[in-house]
């Protein structure tokens, strides 16, 4: 979807927004960075907008299976040089009407969603300057309106950093929708996972109220515990694990789990399937792994355990016993 | 006469008088009768709202207009059906669990033609860089050991390239 606007956006601040997202892609900000680039936001809705067609721009890339994406848009060109036919022509372009460049403004100022593909990880920074990471395989609709901050969690695993740099839209509630129920921030980091038993709620800082969606229950969630809940019951609180967030920082981290369990943990990030055969699942795996890497860790897990990696292709592995 | 009427009656001519060579120019060059007939049909579509949206259009050399028009619109057209033919050959490759849904390709083969408009002017080491970090998610260092760069010259790929992306998606094509 194209995003056009009625008047020329200033070249200026195209031209510093590429600056700024080619610093962000690269490394982490530092903190005083982070104020300098907030700045920047902050200079006019221009900037805003800018930053808007950049996070389209992101949601576009991100509903693309990387392999396949890399294939087509980078398939060898033809060198058929466009530039030079487009110079003589440009005059021919048509633009559509100021109405429909209304609507589609609106639309993408209000509403955003994200998806991220297997192996892929993502952050996205709200309107509000909350930070949302995504991890594999998941999906997140955005909807900020005059009465709340909504995430409408709809697969897959969130961690969420909320902000009240922006004195008005801090006043609003932070809530995160999934499919078992409404949580509502009442603090400040917290992590959401989907799956086929439930969704759980990690509080790392802060606390999180749940209300499940059909008996209505309310549990606040404080820091530093865990808990699994459906739409109908919340399970028991329990403290959270060492490194269970350390995806947001790609990185799988175990002690003493189950190989089977750790390896139904590496199929959420690898496209294809992998079995453990269950003569091995009891064996215990420790250790930071990787995740940009996932062929990397199981080359770990053969060099480390009494195990070895059976390849049909690159998208069908076993873990057999040695 | 209106000014409308009198857009129609000089658009009717030009459509009599080149319409027919127009077709036979376009189908020597794709060799297909009824591909070179669309392109026709849409290459008139162009011009004829060139026309409603300028107060005035001269045309001296109609036919040097027409085929201008039509050889953007024949480059679009290979362009799209390199990028649907590539699309196939790598969803034939992936497994199948990996193989999204009829309704999920329709959006993914969009999403492409939009991204490949933005895309499709970047020098072919920018593009790749790009597309690494933002498909693959790597690196820039591990960005510059493959195309052999230094970091630095990554991050101004990078740069070049969202530049390009967000000039086109909100000036339009």
């Amino acid at each position: 979807m194209n995003n056009y606007t009625e008047e020329r956006v200033n070249s200026r601040v195209i031209n510093e927004a590429a600056d700024w997202l080619a610093r962000i892609h690269g490394k982490a900000l530092s903190e005083e960075e982070t104020r300098a680039w907030k700045q920047w936001l902050k200079q006019s809705p221009e900037h805003q907008r800018v930053w808007s067609s950049a996070e389209q721009l992101a949601h576009q890339f991100g509903r693309i299976e990387p392999t396949l994406g890399i294939s087509v848009l980078d398939r060898p060109r033809t060198g058929i040089s466009r530039r030079k036919l487009l110079g003589i022509i440009t005059a021919l372009t048509v633009m559509p009407s100021a109405t429909w460049f209304g609507i589609q403004l609106f639309r993408a100022n209000t509403f955003n969603g994200y998806r991220t593909a297997t192996g892929e990880r993502r952050e996205v920074l709200l309107a509000d300057s909350s930070l949302v990471v995504l991890n594999t395989a998941s999906a997140l609709d955005v909807k900020f309106n005059g009465e709340y901050r909504s995430l409408q969690h709809l697969s897959g695993e969130i961690y969420v950093k909320t902000s009240s740099d922006n004195v008005e839209l801090a006043k609003l509630p932070f809530i995160v929708e999934t499919e078992n129920g409404r949580l509502r921030a009442l603090g400040t980091r917290f992590a959401v996972r989907n799956d086929e038993f439930g969704t759980r709620i990690s509080v790392f800082e802060g606390a999180v109220e749940i209300v499940t969606k059909d008996t209505l229950s309310t549990v606040v969630v404080e820091s530093g515990r865990q808990v699994m809940f459906t739409s109908r019951a919340v399970g028991e609180l329990t403290p959270i694990p060492v490194g269970s967030d350390a995806w947001k920082d790609g990185v799988l981290y175990a002690q003493g789990m189950r190989l089977a369990d750790f390896t139904k943990e590496l199929t959420r990030y690898r496209v294809g399937l992998l079995y453990c055969s269950p003569a091995i699942g009891d064996i215990p795996v420790s250790g930071a792994f990787q995740l940009a890497d996932t062929d990397k860790i199981l080359q770990l897990l053969a060099d480390t355990l009494p195990v070895k990696i059976d390849t049909r292709t690159r998208y069908w592995v076993t873990i057999n016993p040695l | 006469m209106p000014p409308d009427a009198i857009y129609h009656q000089q658009f009717d001519s030009l459509y009599a008088d080149h319409n027919d060579w127009l077709q036979g120019w376009l189908r020597r060059r794709l060799g297909d009768r009824s591909t070179a007939a669309d392109l026709a049909h849409d290459t008139f579509l162009r011009v004829w709202a060139k026309y409603r949206s300028e107060a005035q259009l001269q045309l001296l050399e109609p036919r040097a207009y027409l085929t201008t028009v039509a050889k953007r619109l024949m480059i679009n057209h290979c362009e799209r059906q390199s990028l649907e033919k590539a699309f196939i050959e790598a969803l034939a490759q992936l497994p199948e669990p990996a193989v999204p849904s009829i309704e999920e390709q329709v959006i993914v083969l969009e999403t492409l033609h939009e991204l490949d408009r933005l895309l499709c002017e970047l020098p072919p080491k920018v593009r790749s860089a790009f597309l690494m970090s933002q498909l693959e998610g790597l690196t820039y260092d591990s960005i510059a050991i493959h195309l052999q760069v230094n970091v630095r010259t990554v991050t101004r790929y990078m740069a070049q390239a969202f530049r390009q992306c967000l000039h086109l998606m909100l000036a339009g094509d």
